[in-house]
C-alpha cells in the first residue's frame, strides 16, 4: 500500500480511503464475531427457536460480503485498473471478510477464539478488556441478551447497536472510546458508501470495558472447582460405608503402586470425588491402576542367559504365515465351497424349562445310560470270559498232571528237561489264568454294580417325575417309562445263584491250593534267614557295648545305638505264615457279595422303555392357580432360535428365526454353502435365541477333510452351552439359579443342547470335491491355531485369575506346543486349584516338554544357515552385511544365484586360508625348523605384516564396536556453538589491532563433517613456500677424486678449494604426489630456493564414499618430492648454440618428505618447516652447510669446535643429532578444501582395569588441568589389546634390549642411538586409519615385538622402556607435532646421572627428543624439532601435565619436579604395587636371521627391477649389472654406519681395505667421498647420479612405492643404464632394515 | 538348453565394476575400485529377469507448517546398496511459497524416479526437509519428514509428518534465535536410518502432503510379495 502511495500521489488519499474502508470493515467484522458468540451462547442456553439463527447470520455475512467485495471493486476499478497494490488491498479483503465467515461457522465454540486479527486499531488493554467482557458477561446478563437477541432477530442491525450501548449504560466505566469514535465513522463512512444497509450489515460496536460486579464473581467461583492438593480421607472414597478392604492381606497380589507426585494424585483424587466418579477408587480405596511399570534402577540391556529365557517365556510365538492361498497357488478364480448342514436342535436346559422338563431330561439321561449299559451287556460279557477261563484252567491243569505223569515216567535227560519246561510253562500259564479270573471277576462285580444303579436311578427319577406330575397337576413332557417284568422261575435261579456262588468257591480254594505251596516255601525261607539275623544281632550288640565301654564317647553310642534300633527294625519283621484256607468265610463272603450286587434269586428281571407316549396337557386345560405355567408357556411359544455361522472369525450368515417346539426341540432343515475364498481356519455355529437374550457360546465345527463330499459324511451332534444367568418369572427354572424340585436342591444348571449338523465340501456337476489342494498339509496349524484361541478365551473368561499374580506366572507362560494336551492340562489344573497334585504334575509335564525354543526360533530363521552357506547369493549378503573388506558397499547382488560369478569368493576364501595358516602355521615352523616352509611362511607372512597389525588392533576395536558407532548430537545435528566471552573478546580486540596488509594471516575455515559432502569433491590444496639448505650440484671430476683417494690427502681442505670450483646451483622444483596424481611448481634456483605457489590436487575416495568411516580408513601418503632440473645439452653441433636450444631435462631427486593423508584428515591441516628426508648419500651431489642462523648458537660451536667430541666424533655425516646443517628443509602448508573433520572418535569411558577411586582421581586431576588449558590434550588413560582402559605409566618398566644391540663399550650415547634406530625399524601404523581418533591404543611391548610392528605410542613406550634399561630418565611426551598432530615422543634428559657415567659435557644438560617411530633425535633447543608443543610427561609411576607458559621444548623446562610447571598426577609418590606394571617381566625375542634377510634382498631386488621395467613403458631399460653389483656391496655399510659407528673399524678385516682405511684413519671422510671412491669405476666411464635409501620394512610394495615415487624411471634419455641394489639387515624379532640403491648411469663422451 | 546355458554365461561375463575410473587412473587407483568391487547385471535378454523396476510419478503436494510465512523444500531419496536409481533425480529444491488463505502451502513439486533392485532390503525412502526464512530472513529448517515409497503399486497420498531438531539447550536455543541458526540435521538422510536418533530431540511441526503413483515390474517375478491382497490382481 505504501508503495502505491509512493508511485502516485493522488492515489494515495483514495487507497487510504479504501484502506480505512477495509479496516472499518474488518472490525466490523470482528465486532460481528464477537456478536455471534454471544449469539452461540444464547442460542444454546435460551431456546430452542433461537438455535437456528446462528446459520442465518452466516448467511448474511456472506451475502454482505460478496455486496462489499463488488461494491469495492467498483470503486476501485474506477480509480485505477492498473495499480496493483489496490488490487491487493480487495485481494485481501476476502480474506478477513472470510475470517468472519469462519468464526460464524465455529458456531460451536464457546470461547471467542483469541486471536484479534481484526481487530488492528485496538490498544492491547481495550483487547484484553474486550475479551473478558466477552468471556464473562454472559452469565449474569443472560436474560437481557435475549432481550437483545430478539430484538436483532429483527434484523435491524442499527438497532442492536443502539441495544447494546443501552445495554451497557449501566455500566460505571462508559466513556466514549476511541473505539466508539471509529466504528461511528466506519458506519458513516458506510452509510456514504451506501453500505449502510441494515438488511445486508451486522455493524457491530466495541463496548466499553466492563467492571465486574462482585456477585459475578462469585458466581464465576461457584462454577469453578480448585482440587486441593490434601490427601483424602480413603473411607470418601469408598461409595457405601464399608471397610477399606486390605488387598494384599487377602492374599491377592497386587503390585507396587506407581509413584506420582503426592500432590498430583491427591489432586486428581479431589477431582474425582467432586465429579462423584466412586468406579476409579479399587476396593482398598486407592485409584485403581497398573502397578508400577518402571524398574528401580536403569537396565543394561545384555543377552543375558537367564534373562532371555524369561524374556523368551513371555514371547507368545504366533508362526508367519502366508496366506495359503498363495502358498498353495490355487487358481482364485475357482470356487471353493463348502456345506454346512444343520438337521435339528434340542435344548437339554434351557431357561423355560420348568421343573418337570429338568426331571425328564434327567429320565432321559440316565435311561439313556442304561440303555447304553443294556447294549453293551458288558456283565454279561464278563460271566461268560470267566466262565471260559475256568475251562480254561481245568484244560491246562489236565494237562499239566499229564506232563508231570510223563515226568516220572521219563528216564531220558533230555526228554526231562524238556518236559520240565513244559510243566515250568504250563505252571506260569494257570498262574496267568488265574489272575485273568481274579481281574474279570472283579470287572462282573462292578458290572452287577452299575447295572443296578442304572437301573435304580432311571427308576427313582421316574418316581419323582411322577410324583411331580401329580402334585402340579399337569404334563409338560412326553416321557413315559414303562416297565416291564419278566417273570424267572426261582427254582432255576436258586440253582443257579448256588452253582455261581460254588464255583467261585472252588475256583479260590485251586488258587488258593497252588499258591500256597510256593508261600509256605517262601515263609520258610524267610523264617530261617530271620533266625539267623536275630542271632547274629544279638553277638554284634554286645560286642559293640563292650567297645563302647572303652571309647566312652557318648554320641558315637548313640549312633550304634540308633544304627541297631534301625537293623532291628528292619530284621526283626518276623515272617508271617501264609493264613489257612478258611472255607466257611470264604463261602460266606462270597454269598454277602452276591446278595449285595446280584439280582437276587426269584426277583424278577426288570426291563425299561421309556416312550414320548404321554400327552402334554393342554393349555386350557391346565389346572387353576397354574398362571406362571400358562406364561411360561406363552413365552415358549413364542420362543424361536436363529443360527449365526462364523467363518474365520467372521459372520458369514444369521438364519431367520425357527420356531421351537414345546418340547424344546426345534427342526432347523438349513443347508448352507460357503464359499471359500480365504483359508479355512475356524467354522463355528452359534445359538442365537432372541427371545430370551441367551448368550450361547459358539460351538466349534470340525472342517472336513479333503475328501468328504457334503453327501459323504455323517451328521454330529455338538454340544452347545451358554453361561448366562437368567432369572424367570414363570415357572420356568430359569438358568444359573440354583432351584428346588420336591424338596430336592439341584445345582444351577446352565442353558445348553445340541444341534446336530452335518459338514462336507460340496461337488460340482462333475462330483469333483470343490477343495483346495494341499488342505491336510495345513490343517495341523489350524489346529494348534485353534488351541491358542481356546487358551486366550478361557483365560478371559476367568476372572478370578489374577494375572499378576506370580504363582500364576506359568499359566501365562503356557504356549500351545501340543495343544490338546496342554487344553486338557489346563482345565486339570485350572479347575481343581484346590488340589496340589495336578500343579505340580503340570509342571513337570512342561518342564518335560522343555519349551524347546530352538526349535520355535527356527521359525524366525530367515532360512538355515547352511543354505546361506552354500548358497553364493545369500553368503555375499551375509559377508556384506558383516562389513567384509572385499564385500564391504558391494552394490546390487544379484537377485539369483547364477548370475554371480563363481569366482567371488576366491580371493576372500584364499586370504581366509592364509589367515588360517599364519595362525596355525607360525608355531610349528618355529619348532621344527625347515628352511623350505620357514621361508615360505615369511615370505607370506612378510607380505602382510602391515595387515597383520592392523588387523590385531582392529580385534580390539571391535571389543567396543558399540561405543565407536555412538553418535552424538553433534553428529546429527548442526548448531551454532555459543559464543563465549574469549573469543567475542579477541574478535573486539581484533578490531584494534593494526592492520597489516602486507602480512596475511590464514583464517580458521569452517569445517565440514565429512557425510556433509555427498556431491561435492574434496580437493588438496598444497602451498609450496619455501626450502633451504638443499644440496649443491657437484659435477664430481673422476681425475680430482682419483688424486685424492691415491694421495690420501686431507680432504677437508680439498673440499673447500671445490667449493669454489665444481659447485653448481640446483634448480629445483617440488613435485607434489598423491594417489599417483601429480602436480609441480616451478623451477626455482638455487640451494634456498622460494615458490610461494599453490597447487590443487583432487582426491579420489574409494567408492565415491565421503563418509567419515571411509576417509579416515584412507591411507595414502602425500609426497613431496624435491627434484633438480637438470637440463642436458644435446645439441650436437656447437656452431649452433648461437641460435639453437637443444636439451632434455632431466629431474634428480633431492629428498622427499611424506604425509599421511589420515594425519592431515585428523588436523585439518599442516604448517611447517620439515626436514626433507635425503638419502645419507646422494651421488653427483653434496650438502652443505647451514647458515649460522639457522642452528642453534651452542649446537653450532659444538660440531665446530669439538668434532672429535663423543657423539659426533666418530659418526660422521647423517644421523647425528646436530647434523641439522646436512640437512634440508622445506616450507608447506597442507589443508583440504573444503575443510572436512573427522568426528571425534570413541569416548575412552568404556571398562576400566582401575578401580574406581583411581579414575576418578585422576578424572578430577585430567578435568582440573582442562579447565585452565584446554587446548592441551591430556590422556593418562589408555586402552589396552584386552579392551581394558588403564593409567600409561603401567606400560613402562625397564626391558631389556636384544643382546645383540647391546655394546660392550661404555659408550651410551650410541647405544641410544642403537635402539632408537632398531626400534624405529618396527612397522608403523596409524591409529587414525583405523577410526581411532580420540583415544590411544597402546600394546604391551611384548606383543608389539611378537607382532612386529604397532601404533606410534608403542614405538615409545618400546623406546622409552629400553632407555629405563640403560638407566637413562626418560619420559614418554604427549604432545603435538608436525606433521603428525598429537602424538607421543620419547625425552630423556641425562640430568640425574651420575658422574661415572661416560657421557660428553655437553650432553650433561642436554635434554633429547626421540622420534620412536623414525629413530631421529633431536636437541630440545633445536629450531627444526617437529615436536612443536608438550602437554604432558608420563614417565614411571606418574604423570605430569605441563602447565607453563610456552608449549615448544625449547621453552619447556624439562625439569618434572618443578610444581610451578609440571602438574603431578600423584603428589605423593604411589607405591608400585598399586599401580603394577602390565608389560611382561622378559621379553623373548626371535633371533635375527640373515639368511632371510638375504632372501628378502633379492626378492627385493627382483621385484623392483620388474615394476622398474613396467614404469617404463616407453623405452627399453638397461641394466648396468656390474654398477648394480658394486652398489650391493656398498649397502650393508651404510646400514653398519646408521648402526654401530664403531662397529666399522672392527670389520676391517672383512670388508675392502681401502674403505677401511680412510674411515678408519681420516674421521672427517663423508660417506659421500667413500662411496665416490668406491665407485670410482664406474664413475670413469658413466656420469652417475644415485642415492640409496633406507626404511623399515613393513612390505614390498611400501618399498617400491619409495622407490617410484624419486622418479628416476622418468629418466628416458636414449643411453641411460640403471643399477638397482637392494640390502636388508635382519635384526631380532623379524625386523628388518632394508637399503636399496637406485642409480641412473649415462654414459660419458 | 544350450541356448539358456549361454545366456547365463553372459551374464556371467557382463558383471562390471561400477566406479569408472574417472581420469585418475594408475594402479592406486585401481586398488581402491578392486576393493569396493560392485556388482552390477546387466539387463538380460533371458525371459527371466534379474531386478525388478520401481517407478514412482508423483508430486510434493503441499504442507502445513505453523507460523511460518513461506517455505521451500528439499527432498532426497535414501535408499540401501541393492538399488540404484535409473532416470529420475535423487534430490531436488522446490520453489519457495507463501501460504494460502488456509494455511497451506502449496508446491506441486514433481516427483519421477525409477528405480532398479533386486533385493527389498534399503527399500528407497522420501526424505522431505522443508526449510524457509524467519524473521530476519535467514533460511532456517522448518520440518524433516520421511516416508518409504509404498511398496505396492496404486495410488497413494501420504501425509508426512514433520519435525525440526530442538537445540541442544537452553541456552543454545537463545543463541540459535538471536544468530538465527536453528539447529539443522547434518545430513537429511540421517531420517532415513534409525541410527543415532537417541541423541536428537524434535519439536513436531506441520505435515508435508506427497501424492505418489506407484508403477512396478517385475518384483512378482523375482519371488517378491508385497501386497497380501494381490489375489485377484496378480492373475488378471
Amino acid at each position: 500500500m505504501k508503495k502505491g502511495a509512493a508511485t502516485s500521489s493522488d492515489f494515495f488519499v483514495r487507497s487510504e480511503k479504501v484502506a480505512s474502508t477495509v479496516k472499518s470493515l474488518s472490525r466490523a467484522a470482528s465486532e460481528q464475531e464477537s456478536f455471534n458468540q454471544d449469539d452461540d451462547y444464547t442460542s444454546e442456553k435460551s431456546t430452542p427457536q433461537s438455535s437456528h439463527k446462528p446459520l442465518k447470520k452466516a448467511a448474511f455475512t456472506r451475502t454482505a460480503q460478496k455486496e462489499l467485495q463488488k461494491r469495492l471493486k467498483e470503486t476501485n476499478t474506477n480509480a485505477s485498473e492498473e495499480d496493483s497494490d489496490i488490487e491487493h488491498v480487495t485481494r485481501k479483503i476476502p480474506s478477513k471478510t472470510s475470517f468472519v465467515e469462519r468464526s460464524a461457522s465455529r458456531q460451536e465454540r464457546n470461547r471467542p477464539p483469541t486471536s484479534t486479527s481484526g481487530r488492528s486499531s485496538h490498544s492491547e488493554r481495550s483487547q484484553r478488556s474486550y475479551s473478558t467482557e466477552n468471556d464473562t458477561d454472559d452469565f449474569p446478563e443472560a436474560d437481557k441478551r435475549e432481550d437483545y437477541e430478539n430484538n436483532n432477530e429483527n434484523g435491524d442491525d442499527n438497532e442492536s447497536e443502539t441495544e447494546s450501548s443501552t445495554i451497557r449504560q449501566g455500566s460505571p466505566t462508559r466513556k466514549k472510546t476511541s473505539a466508539d469514535i471509529l466504528a461511528e465513522e466506519s458506519s458513516q463512512l458506510l452509510l456514504g458508501q451506501g453500505l449502510a444497509d441494515g438488511n445486508i450489515w451486522n455493524v457491530l460496536v466495541f463496548g466499553p470495558p466492563k467492571q465486574r460486579p462482585k456477585e459475578d464473581w462469585e458466581k464465576w467461583s461457584q462454577l469453578t472447582f480448585h482440587p486441593s492438593t490434601k490427601s483424602v480421607n480413603s473411607q470418601d472414597k469408598l461409595v457405601d460405608d464399608v471397610e477399606a478392604r486390605v488387598i494384599e492381606d487377602e492374599g491377592l497380589y497386587i503390585g507396587e503402586p506407581l509413584q506420582l507426585p503426592l500432590r498430583n494424585l491427591n489432586r486428581l483424587e479431589n477431582r474425582l470425588l467432586k465429579e462423584q466418579s466412586y468406579e476409579w477408587f479399587g476396593p482398598d480405596g486407592k485409584l485403581i491402576g497398573f502397578s508400577d511399570p518402571y524398574r528401580a534402577e536403569p537396565v543394561k540391556l545384555v543377552p543375558n542367559e537367564s534373562r532371555q529365557m524369561e524374556f523368551e517365556k513371555n514371547v507368545i510365538f504366533v508362526p508367519a504365515r502366508l496366506d495359503p492361498f498363495q502358498e498353495l497357488q490355487i487358481d482364485p478364480r475357482q470356487s471353493y465351497e463348502m456345506v454346512l448342514e444343520l438337521g435339528t436342535i434340542q435344548f437339554t436346559h434351557h431357561p423355560l424349562f420348568s421343573k418337570e422338563h429338568i426331571l425328564s431330561a434327567k429320565l432321559e439321561e440316565a435311561f439313556a445310560e442304561y440303555a447304553a449299559r443294556n447294549l453293551m451287556r458288558l456283565t454279561e460279557r464278563a460271566t461268560n470270559k470267566l466262565k471260559a477261563l475256568r475251562e480254561a484252567v481245568s484244560h491246562t491243569k489236565q494237562a499239566y498232571s499229564n506232563v508231570i505223569s510223563q515226568l516220572k515216567d521219563a528216564a531220558d535227560v533230555a526228554e526231562r528237561k524238556t518236559l520240565k519246561e513244559t510243566t515250568e510253562n504250563l505252571k506260569d500259564r494257570i498262574k496267568n489264568y488265574r489272575k485273568e479270573m481274579q481281574r474279570t471277576c472283579l470287572d462282573r462285580d462292578q458290572g452287577y454294580w452299575d447295572d443296578r444303579a442304572a437301573l435304580v436311578s432311571v427308576l427313582e427319577l421316574w418316581r419323582e417325575l411322577k410324583t411331580l406330575r401329580r402334585e402340579q397337576g399337569y404334563l409338560n413332557t412326553t416321557p413315559k417309562l414303562s416297565i416291564m417284568e419278566i417273570p424267572v422261575d426261582p427254582k432255576e435261579d436258586k440253582v443257579a445263584w448256588k452253582r455261581a456262588i460254588e464255583e467261585e468257591f472252588n475256583d479260590l480254594k485251586e488258587e488258593y491250593d497252588e499258591t500256597y505251596e510256593t508261600e509256605i516255601r517262601i515263609y520258610n525261607e524267610e523264617m530261617k534267614k530271620f533266625l539267623a539275623d536275630r542271632r547274629k544281632q544279638k553277638k554284634s550288640r554286645t560286642f559293640s557295648t563292650s567297645l563302647e565301654g572303652k571309647t566312652t564317647t557318648q554320641e558315637s553310642k548313640s549312633d550304634s545305638d540308633e544304627e541297631d534300633t534301625l537293623r532291628d527294625e528292619s530284621s526283626t519283621k518276623k515272617p508271617k505264615p501264609p493264613p489257612k484256607f478258611d472255607p466257611e468265610t470264604t463261602i460266606k463272603a462270597i454269598e454277602k457279595r452276591h446278595a449285595e450286587l446280584r439280582r437276587q434269586p426269584g426277583e424278577p428281571i426288570l426291563m425299561l422303555e421309556l416312550l414320548k407316549s404321554s400327552s402334554i396337557t393342554a393349555t386350557n386345560q391346565l389346572p387353576t392357580g397354574s398362571n406362571k405355567e400358562e406364561q411360561r408357556r406363552k413365552m415358549v411359544q413364542k420362543l424361536k432360535v436363529e443360527i449365526k455361522i462364523w467363518f474365520n472369525e467372521k459372520e458369514v450368515y444369521t438364519s431367520k428365526p425357527r420356531s421351537i417346539q414345546p418340547d424344546f426341540s426345534g427342526f432347523l432343515g438349513l443347508s448352507i454353502p460357503i464359499s471359500i475364498k480365504e483359508w479355512p481356519e475356524s467354522l463355528e455355529i452359534q445359538v442365537i435365541d432372541p427371545t430370551m437374550k441367551l448368550n450361547v457360546e459358539r460351538i466349534e465345527v470340525q472342517l472336513p477333510d479333503s475328501k468328504t463330499s457334503i453327501d459323504r459324511c455323517n451328521t454330529q451332534r455338538s454340544q452347545f452351552s451358554s453361561d448366562d444367568i437368567v432369572r424367570v418369572s414363570n415357572s420356568g427354572v430359569g438358568c444359573g439359579i440354583p432351584f428346588e424340585i420336591l424338596g430336592k436342591d439341584y445345582s444351577a444348571q446352565c442353558p445348553r443342547g445340541f444341534i446336530t449338523s452335518r459338514i462336507g465340501w460340496s461337488t460340482d456337476t462333475d462330483g469333483n470335491i470343490l477343495c483346495p489342494v494341499g488342505l491336510e498339509k495345513l490343517l495341523h496349524s489350524a489346529v494348534t491355531n485353534e488351541s491358542d484361541r481356546k487358551l486366550k478365551q478361557f483365560m478371559k473368561g476367568k476372572s478370578d485369575f489374577d494375572p499378576n499374580d506370580p504363582k500364576n506366572a506359568q499359566w501365562l507362560n503356557m504356549k500351545p506346543g501340543k495343544p490338546d494336551e496342554k487344553h486338557h492340562l489346563l482345565e486339570a489344573g485350572l479347575m481343581s486349584p484346590q488340589k496340589a497334585t495336578p500343579l505340580r504334575i503340570t509342571e513337570n509335564e512342561f518342564a518335560e516338554e522343555g519349551f524347546n525354543f530352538d526349535e520355535r526360533m527356527k521359525e524366525f530363521d530367515f532360512c538355515t544357515m547352511e543354505s546361506i552357506q552354500q548358497s553364493s547369493r545369500f553368503r555375499l549378503l551375509h559377508l556384506r552385511d558383516e562389513e567384509v573388506p572385499e564385500f564391504r558397499g558391494l552394490k546390487m547382488i544379484p537377485a539369483f544365484e547364477r548370475d554371480i560369478p563363481t569366482d567371488i569368493f576366491n580371493q576372500y576364501e584364499r586370504r581366509l586360508k592364509e589367515d588360517m595358516r599364519k595362525r596355525s602355521g607360525t608355531d610349528p615352523s618355529l619348532l621344527k625348523p625347515s628352511r623350505k616352509k620357514m621361508l615360505d611362511d615369511e615370505s607370506l607372512y612378510e607380505s602382510n605384516r602391515l595387515e597383520k597389525i592392523r588387523e590385531m588392533r582392529l580385534s580390539v576395536l571391535h571389543l567396543f564396536e558399540n561405543s565407536t558407532k555412538q553418535i552424538t548430537f553433534e553428529d546429527l545435528v548442526v548448531e551454532e556453538q555459543i559464543p563465549d566471552i574469549g573469543t567475542l573478546g579477541l574478535n573486539l580486540m581484533a578490531l584494534f589491532q593494526p592492520r597489516r596488509p602486507l602480512r596475511p594471516t590464514r583464517k580458521e575455515r569452517k569445517r565440514v563433517q565429512g557425510s556433509n559432502l555427498i556431491d561435492t569433491k574434496i580437493s588438496l590444496i598444497v602451498s609450496i613456500v619455501r626450502a633451504f639448505n638443499l644440496p649443491m650440484r657437484k659435477d664430481t671430476e673422476v681425475g680430482l677424486l682419483t688424486t685424492e683417494s691415491l694421495t690420501g690427502v686431507q680432504v677437508s681442505s680439498k673440499r673447500m678449494e671445490r667449493g669454489v670450483g665444481n659447485y653448481a646451483t640446483v634448480k629445483p622444483f617440488v613435485e607434489v604426489w598423491f594417489q599417483r596424481s601429480v602436480c609441480r611448481t616451478t623451477t626455482a634456483l638455487g640451494s634456498n630456493p622460494t615458490w610461494n605457489q599453490e597447487l590443487q590436487l583432487n582426491l579420489a575416495v574409494p567408492n565415491d564414499d565421503y563418509s567419515q568411516a571411509n576417509l579416515s580408513r584412507m591411507d595414502d601418503l602425500v609426497y613431496f618430492h624435491v627434484y633438480d632440473e637438470v637440463a642436458i645439452d644435446l645439441l650436437e653441433d656447437d656452431r649452433r648454440r648461437e641460435t639453437d636450444i637443444h636439451q632434455r631435462l632431466e629431474k634428480r631427486w633431492l629428498g622427499t618428505i611424506s604425509i599421511p593423508f589420515s594425519t592431515l584428515y585428523t588436523n585439518g591441516r599442516i604448517e611447517g618447516t620439515f626436514k626433507l628426508n635425503s638419502p645419507p648419500i646422494l651421488l653427483g651431489y653434496e650438502a652443505q652447510g647451514m647458515a649460522s642462523h639457522f642452528g642453534p648458537a651452542i649446537v653450532g660451536k659444538n660440531s665446530q669446535q669439538n668434532p672429535s667430541s663423543a657423539f659426533t666424533g666418530k659418526g660422521p655425516g647423517a644421523g647425528t643429532p646436530f647434523s641439522n646443517q646436512k640437512n634440508a628443509f622445506i616450507t608447506i602448508f597442507l589443508t583440504m578444501q573444503p575443510s572436512v573433520t573427522p568426528s571425534s572418535g570413541l569416548k575412552e569411558d568404556s571398562q576400566s582395569g582401575e578401580t574406581a577411586d583411581m579414575v576418578a582421581h585422576v578424572k578430577t586431576w585430567k578435568n582440573s588441568h582442562e579447565m585452565k588449558f584446554p587446548d592441551r590434550i591430556v590422556r593418562p588413560f589408555v586402552m589396552t589389546s584386552e579392551g581394558d582402559t588403564l593409567l600409561c605409566t603401567r606400560f613402562l618398566k625397564p626391558i631389556e634390549p636384544p643382546n645383540t644391540l647391546l655394546t660392550t663399550d661404555n659408550d651410551l650415547m650410541r647405544a641410544m642411538e642403537d635402539l632408537a634406530h632398531y626400534v624405529s625399524l618396527f612397522p608403523c601404523v596409524r591409529d587414525s586409519t583405523l577410526g581411532i581418533v580420540d583415544f590411544s591404543l597402546w600394546f604391551t611391548s611384548d606383543t608389539f615385538i611378537s607382532a612386529p610392528g604397532g601404533g606410534i605410542e608403542d614405538h615409545s613406550v618400546l623406546l622409552a622402556c629400553y632407555f629405563m634399561h640403560l638407566n637413562v630418565p626418560c619420559w614418554i611426551v604427549q604432545g603435538n607435532a608436525i606433521p603428525d598432530g598429537p602424538t607421543t615422543f620419547v625425552v630423556s634428559s641425562f640430568k640425574g646421572l651420575g658422574e661415572d657415567k661416560p657421557i660428553s659435557k655437553q650432553l650433561k644438560n642436554a635434554v633429547l627428543i626421540w622420534n620412536a617411530c623414525t629413530g631421529d633425535y633431536y636437541h630440545s633447543n633445536d629450531n627444526f624439532c617437529p615436536l612443536q608443543r608438550v602437554w604432558a610427561a608420563i614417565g614411571k609411576l606418574n604423570v605430569w601435565a605441563y602447565t607453563g607458559e610456552g608449549e615448544r621444548p625449547h621453552q619447556v623446562d624439562w625439569d618434572v619436579g618443578k610444581a610451578k610447571c609440571w602438574l603431578p598426577l600423584f603428589v605423593k609418590p604411589v607405591p608400585e604395587s598399586k599401580i603394577p606394571c602390565i608389560q611382561l617381566a622378559t621379553t623373548r625375542y626371535k633371533p635375527s636371521d640373515q639368511v632371510q634377510a638375504n632372501s628378502l634382498a633379492q626378492r627385493i631386488e627382483r621385484n623392483l627391477k620388474e615394476v622398474f621395467m613396467k614404469w617404463r613403458t616407453t623405452t627399453k631399460t638397461n641394466w648396468n649389472r656390474y654398477c648394480s653389483a658394486t652398489l650391493r656391496r656398498l649397502l650393508p655399510k651404510l646400514e653398519e654406519s646408521k648402526l654401530g659407528r664403531s662397529k666399522s673399524s672392527d670389520l676391517g678385516t672383512t670388508a675392502e681395505s681401502t674403505v677401511t682405511l680412510h674411515s678408519g684413519s681420516g674421521s672427517t671422510i663423508s660417506l659421500n667421498e667413500e662411496h665416490l671412491i668406491e665407485l670410482r669405476e664406474i664413475m670413469a666411464s658413466y656420469q652417475m647420479t644415485g642415492f640409496p635409501l633406507q626404511q623399515p620394512y613393513t612390505n614390498m610394495e611400501c618399498i617400491i612405492e619409495t622407490v617410484f615415487a624419486t622418479g628416476v624411471h622418468t629418466i628416458d634419455a636414449p643411453d641411460v643404464e640403471f643399477a638397482v641394489a637392494a640390502y636388508a639387515h635382519a635384526y631380532p624379532a623379524s625386523v628388518y632394515s632394508v637399503w636399496v640403491y637406485v642409480a641412473a648411469l649415462h654414459r660419458r663422451k | 538348453m544350450m541356448e539358456s546355458a549361454r545366456d547365463i554365461e553372459g551374464n556371467n561375463t557382463t558383471f562390471d565394476s561400477m566406479m569408472s575410473n574417472s581420469g585418475l587412473g594408475g594402479d592406486r587407483k585401481s586398488r581402491h575400485t578392486k576393493d569396493k568391487q560392485a556388482i552390477i547385471s546387466s539387463a538380460s535378454s533371458s525371459s527371466v529377469p534379474t531386478s525388478f523396476l520401481l517407478s514412482v510419478i508423483g508430486r510434493i503436494e503441499s504442507a502445513q507448517i505453523f507460523g511460518v510465512d513461506d517455505v521451500y523444500c528439499k527432498y532426497n531419496l535414501a535408499f540401501g546398496n541393492d538399488w540404484t536409481i535409473t532416470s529420475g533425480m535423487e534430490e531436488g529444491i522446490s520453489q519457495i511459497t507463501m501460504k494460502d488463505d488456509d494455511g497451506n502451502f502449496v508446491w506441486n513439486f514433481p516427483l519421477e524416479v525409477t528405480f532398479k533392485s533386486c533385493n527389498p532390503h534399503g527399500w528407497p525412502q522420501l526424505v522431505i526437509s522443508v526449510y524457509g526464512s524467519d524473521f530476519l530472513g535467514n533460511h532456517v529448517a522448518r520440518g524433516y519428514g520421511s516416508v518409504y515409497l509404498p511398496t505396492c503399486h496404486g495410488s497413494y497420498v501420504k501425509t508426512i509428518p514433520l519435525f525440526v531438531p530442538e537445540s541442544s539447550s537452553f541456552l543454545q536455543k537463545i543463541s540459535a534465535w538471536l544468530m538465527g541458526r536453528q539447529p539443522e540435521f547434518v545430513d537429511p538422510k540421517l531420517l532415513a536410518q534409525s541410527e543415532g536418533r537417541q541423541v536428537v530431540r524434535v519439536q513436531s511441526n506441520g505435515y508435508v502432503v506427497v501424492k505418489f503413483e506407484v508403477v512396478m515390474k517385475d518384483i512378482k517375478k523375482l519371488g517378491f510379495l508385497t501386497s497380501s491382497k494381490t489375489i485377484t490382481e496378480n492373475y488378471e
